[in-house]
């Protein structure tokens, strides 16, 4: 049974997807919805567990040996992700009954259970994979299913947002497919180590395919950037996150961005290797640039936000670039700061847009102004959110300063004065986006005439502050996070060969 | 609390000025004891008969009339940065 | 027991407060820095506790001469303060006091940097709480202003310590003197904490904001934890001669205008911090006796002062020296502490400032400063005016106001008492004093020309003040802002800001039009090349993206070739 964890880890919910549809009885499907996260979690830590004592383990689907079959490759990199994929959706999915928008959804809740575990399957497979074609068609599996949870949101709005969600998404799918096929014609295989071991020949200066393999990776990089929100690629996530269901925009913004990172982080350090994609291909002169800006610039929108899901997304926006820039300063550092970063962004991104979602339950509403006397009437949730924010501002104590403490290192160790500058800089423009929402919560008065607001059931508290917890906790014990982000890079950063 | 105005020696303007003379005695004074203390100065003016009561005295002096030029150029309505909820 | 460092009891312990109520609580308020206090004392007098986080050494514990005369005197106040707000209701103020003044101590105590900083964050994240426990907008806003600049101090102080730590490989809170950029910005840090000139105004912004015993508490810890700070790792640094000297001066003229009672003392707070922060320039064994003492005095004869004044405002609902006078007549007991803690602070014989502020005079003038002792001089007639004759002359005499209050609460007359006794005790007897501080003390401060010199200048400074108020001449208190520093930050940055905005705003319209044509050009052209069939319908931001992937897609490759 345990040699085949990895497969199950995919299998389990692309199965339970659609058994979600033959069950249909409303407690069956909500009792598998959340029984499946929970077993991929299980999963999931079973196989970090593993791979922490054996190191990577290649499973072959229906015995075929790769390259030819199908390979699904497990080290540290993708178990730490799968952790954290897992976890958010067993987190999120109690906030799921509650926030589906329209009766017509909720009368058909076995949809979107179904929709849900769909998306969950996609984005463990992507990370499980070891097969670059296979990871494209996850990767649609993931991106369709998100399209349509988006399109529930409450307002008519989170159609259009959905649409334009589904062109850009596509658009980057497709780019990744050309990469694909562009790097198949050059090495005739799929299969990640294998493409690792034969890409060096056609890479190298001079050949007949250097220009291909070239382009192939232009094409993956831009493709996964739009996935991933880069700026000025990002322009799909705002609408998106801020017209989802809340529940639904806490579970992308803590995964779906995240396992996109993890794919490209895979193709520049594991197929390309840094030396060709920092050195001939200076992937960084491009990357580092935008993430600065991305940082400023997110930050930035956010503060000018009128709306709570838009200003978590348009904050969402600047920790890519905190991301990103762990990729772009190309050093073991800069890749854990960056991996640490996808790792507590999940948690502190997740726990404040179930805060949002708490918020918008008893609200009905995700304007900033309508939070007034929130800070006294919804004293947990308020406190998590503020919890949350801190972390996101990378306070001392709170996961976010672990993160910001190994990006600040990673470019102090390359002598780059100016982007730790800047990364704390930008930290400060998130003081001001958090007090917002603080200063109307805490200070601002409820109007007389607005409806009566109490705090949340325990039910939707306790998931909340479990993700807001674990960004306390993980702020304070960093060889969690930290030891397995470390190590993670080392992984990747020594690559496949 | 007793409703009777009470009255207090501070009140009378007579015992205000005796107060102020007392304190103008005890300046005198002290200038007795100066010119007869010992003195071991680090600094020139330590040396200096005097001197301390001369620097108390102008300095004070001239501490006021800064302030008050200061005040010239500084002073705005209580109300300048437009917060003054509480009066 | 030992690892734990001192005055956390206080910080965990004040959690606990907004549990319970009643009696309950108003013990708690003192037991717990009573305990803190005990805890302290029976701490081995050189211990170090070593700890280890993200693989540097760290020392959140370490207790030495130094770290202790700050820990004795902040655990004194704490729980001098803690009585002197015993009353209070609501559980905020008594939090966020105790917290804060745990923080203080635990910060003292802290041996690195980063230990250091965590406690200075904390500081200023539990006090502003002090200031905000006041209703009103004004105090809100001006307890935004004092945290906005107290996490900045902290910022430059993480700042200073990354960099530090790559120059010496060492996280270490020890001397460091001003040499390379770490050191600098951790100087800076500290400088905004202890009120340099030009960084100090968030002190006189704020603390006159505070709740009434919220500015005793203000009063004691932020300041006086960076003298310390300043005296662990600047001692000899000779640019802080200058900016005490300063320091001591300008605040003067400022406590001479302000009628603003608390103000006039936060004015007089910051020339006080300018002696300590001299001793600590001269850097000689007696000039950092000297700051340790006065320091030490200062933080008793401060609080005092403070109290005073919280109690006026509690009676009579103003601290405004035009709407008070006379007051002696219906709070003689607070009067007196109050002329206990001016006495004091003006560095009268007898009294606590004059045994410790004399050892800073000296030790300038054993070093042949004539300019500085000059200055230091002046400064000295400064303090007379403000808090020696000011502060309880309009308060409590003057010209009658008409107000007949009641007398302080006792647990407020209990706390001034108490610090009052504290300052003639130590001004009587300044061993116990001398025995605490950091270097061996062979200071004699009542030798005759001592007492006779210091006299003549208090007394004549007096006597100019009588001379002055009799005929008229002397400032009159009018109701006013006076302009400082803040006015940079609270009407000429937000004007220019406006202004700029403004221009900006004209200019983005202006380019935005401009882009918009361009952006409409370029996008027939591409409608033209592509027909109608490709971008048409579509909202703008998906064709925006699909047209910054193909930008991005062709910079990848020109990249390659350059």
């Amino acid at each position: 049974m345990s040699e085949h964890l990895p497969i199950l880890q995919v299998v389990v919910p692309l199965l339970a997807g659609p058994l979600c549809l033959l069950l249909r009885h409303r407690l069956l499907v909500r009792g598998l919805a959340t029984a499946v996260p929970l077993a991929c979690l299980t999963i999931a830590g079973l196989l970090l567990h593993r791979v922490q004592q054996v190191g990577a383990i290649s499973y072959h689907i229906g015995g075929w040996a790769p390259p030819l079959g199908i390979e699904y490759r497990i080290d540290l990199a993708n178990a730490y992700v799968m952790v954290i994929v897992s976890a958010i959706a067993a987190v999120v999915m109690p906030f799921l009954p509650g926030h589906m928008g329209s009766a017509m959804v909720r009368r058909r809740e076995h949809l979107f259970y179904a929709i849900f575990l769909l998306a969950l399957a996609g984005l463990l497979g992507i990370s499980a994979t070891g097969d670059m074609f296979n990871a494209f068609v996850f990767l649609e599996i993931a991106s369709l299913a998100s399209y349509s949870l988006v399109a529930l949101g409450r307002h008519r709005r989170a159609l259009v947002a959905a649409y334009s969600y589904l062109i850009i998404g596509t658009i980057g799918g497709t780019f990744f497919l050309l990469g694909i096929g562009l790097m198949y014609q050059m090495t005739g295989t799929l299969n990640m180590v294998d493409l690792a071991h034969r890409l060096p020949e056609p890479m190298s200066p001079g050949t007949p395919g250097s220009r291909t393999v070239l382009v192939a990776f232009a094409f993956l990089a831009v493709g996964l950037s739009i996935k991933l929100a880069v700026f000025p690629l990002h322009q799909w996530l705002p609408r998106a996150y801020a017209h989802a269901p809340s529940a639904v925009s806490a579970f992308l913004a803590a995964t779906s961005t995240k396992v996109s990172y993890y794919l490209l982080v895979r193709v520049v350090f594991s197929l390309f290797g840094a030396a060709y994609v920092f050195d001939a291909l200076k992937l960084d002169r491009l990357l580092l640039p935008l993430s600065i800006v991305a940082m400023f610039a997110g930050s930035t929108a956010a503060i000018f936000q009128t709306d709570l899901k838009r200003l978590l997304a348009y904050s969402s926006v600047a920790q890519i670039g905190y991301m990103t820039l762990g990729v772009s300063l190309a050093s073991v550092t800069g890749l854990t700061g960056g991996l640490v970063h996808l790792f507590n962004h999940a948690l502190m991104k997740g726990g404040l847009f179930l805060a949002a979602a708490c918020y918008g339950m008893r609200l009905r509403s995700s304007r900033i102004a309508d939070l007034a006397g929130a800070g006294r009437l919804m004293p947990w949730t308020t406190a998590a959110f503020v919890t949350g924010g801190l972390a996101l501002i990378g306070v001392p104590g709170t996961a976010g300063f672990v993160s910001k403490w190994y990006l600040v290192l990673a470019a102090l160790e390359q002598g780059r004065w100016l982007v730790a500058v800047l990364v704390v800089a930008s930290s400060l423009l998130a003081v001001a986006y958090v007090w917002r929402v603080v200063e109307v919560a805490y200070f601002a008065d409820r109007d007389a005439g607005a409806h009566p607001i109490k705090e949340v059931p325990p039910l939707l508290l306790v998931p909340t502050w479990i993700l807001i917890g674990a960004t306390v906790y993980f702020g304070l014990r960093t060889e969690l996070t930290a030891g397995v982000a470390e190590a993670a890079a080392g992984v990747l950063w020594e690559s496949l060969r | 609390m007793d409703e009777r105005p009470k009255s207090h020696r501070l009140d009378a303007p007579r015992n205000v000025a005796r107060l102020v003379y007392a304190l103008a005695v005890a300046c005198a004074l002290l200038l007795v004891v100066d010119v007869f203390s010992p003195k071991h100065p680090h600094l020139p003016y330590e040396g200096w008969e005097g001197f301390f009561a001369f620097a108390g005295f102008f300095a004070y002096l001239g501490i006021v009339a800064s302030a008050k030029l200061w005040r010239k150029l500084v002073m705005r309505p209580p109300d300048y940065y437009g917060d003054d909820d509480d009066g | 027991m030992s690892g734990l460092p001192p005055g956390m009891i206080l910080v965990l312990g004040a959690l606990a407060l907004p549990l319970v109520r009643g009696r309950l609580r108003q013990l708690l308020v003192v037991a717990l820095p009573v305990a803190s206090y005990a805890h302290m004392l029976a701490l081995p007098a050189d211990l170090s506790v070593g700890a280890e986080l993200f693989g540097y050494a760290l020392e959140p514990v370490r207790v030495d001469r130094l770290s202790l005369v700050w820990g004795h005197v902040f655990h004194i106040v704490a729980i001098l303060t803690a009585i002197y707000a015993l009353r209070v209701k609501g559980a905020t103020e008594h939090v966020a006091g105790l917290t804060y003044a745990g923080s203080a101590i635990a910060a003292a105590f802290a041996g690195d940097l980063i230990t250091l900083f965590v406690f200075w964050e904390l500081t200023a994240v539990t006090s502003v709480f002090l200031i905000w426990a006041r209703p009103g907008a004004r105090s809100r806003r001006a307890g935004l202003r004092y945290l906005v600049i107290q996490v900045a101090s902290g910022v430059l102080l993480l700042a200073g310590s990354v960099l530090t730590y790559l120059e010496r490989g060492s996280l270490a809170f020890d001397h460091l003197g001003l040499s390379g950029p770490g050191s600098v910005l951790i100087f800076l840090a500290f400088g905004i904490k202890a009120a340099f000139p030009l960084l100090h105004n968030w002190l006189q912004d704020a603390y006159p904001e505070a709740t009434v015993a919220g500015t005793v508490f203000l009063s004691a810890f932020t300041t006086k934890l960076a003298i310390y700070a300043l005296a662990r790792a600047f001692p000899g640094t000779a640019i802080l001669i200058p900016i005490g000297a300063l320091m001591t001066l300008f605040p003067i003229v400022y406590a001479v205008i302000e009628n603003d009672l608390r103000r006039v003392l936060a004015y007089s707070l910051n020339n006080q911090l300018g002696f300590m922060v001299v001793g600590i320039g001269i850097g000689t064994e007696l000039s950092l006796n000297g700051t340790a003492a006065h320091a030490f005095a200062h933080i008793i004869y401060k609080a005092l002062l403070f109290m005073a004044m919280g109690a006026v405002l509690h009676r009579t609902g103003t601290i405004k020296a035009s709407a008070l006078g006379g007051l002696y007549k219906s709070m003689p007991l607070t009067a007196a502490c109050c002329i206990v803690g001016s006495l004091s602070i003006s560095g009268f014989p007898l009294f606590s400032g004059f045994v410790s502020k004399s050892m800073i005079l000296s030790a300038g003038a054993e070093a042949h400063m004539l300019v500085l002792s000059l200055a230091l001089l002046v400064a000295s007639a400064g303090v007379v005016d403000h808090s020696g004759i000011k502060i309880p002359f309009f308060a409590f005499f003057a010209h009658d106001s008409g107000r007949r209050v009641e007398e302080a609460p006792w647990n407020m007359l209990l706390a001034m008492g108490a610090a009052a006794a504290i300052c003639i005790g130590l001004g009587v007897y300044p061993q116990p004093l001398y025995d605490l501080l950091p270097y061996p003390v062979s200071y004699v401060p009542y030798t005759t020309a001592h007492v006779v010199t210091s006299l003549e200048l208090l007394l004549f400074a007096a006597l100019a003040f009588a001379f002055l108020y009799r005929s008229g001449r002397y400032p009159a208190e009018i109701e006013s802002v006076n302009l400082d520093f803040d006015w940079t930050y609270r009407r000429l940055a937000p004007r220019a800001v406006a202004a700029a905005r403004r221009r900006l705003a004209a200019l983005h319209a202006a380019a935005a039009r401009r882009l918009d044509a361009a952006r409409r050009r370029l996008l027939r052209s591409l409608e033209r090349t592509y027909g109608p069939s490709g971008l048409l319908g579509e909202p703008w931001p998906t064709g925006t993206t699909a047209l910054w992937a193909a930008v991005l897609l062709a910079a990848y490759l020109i990249l390659s070739y350059l």
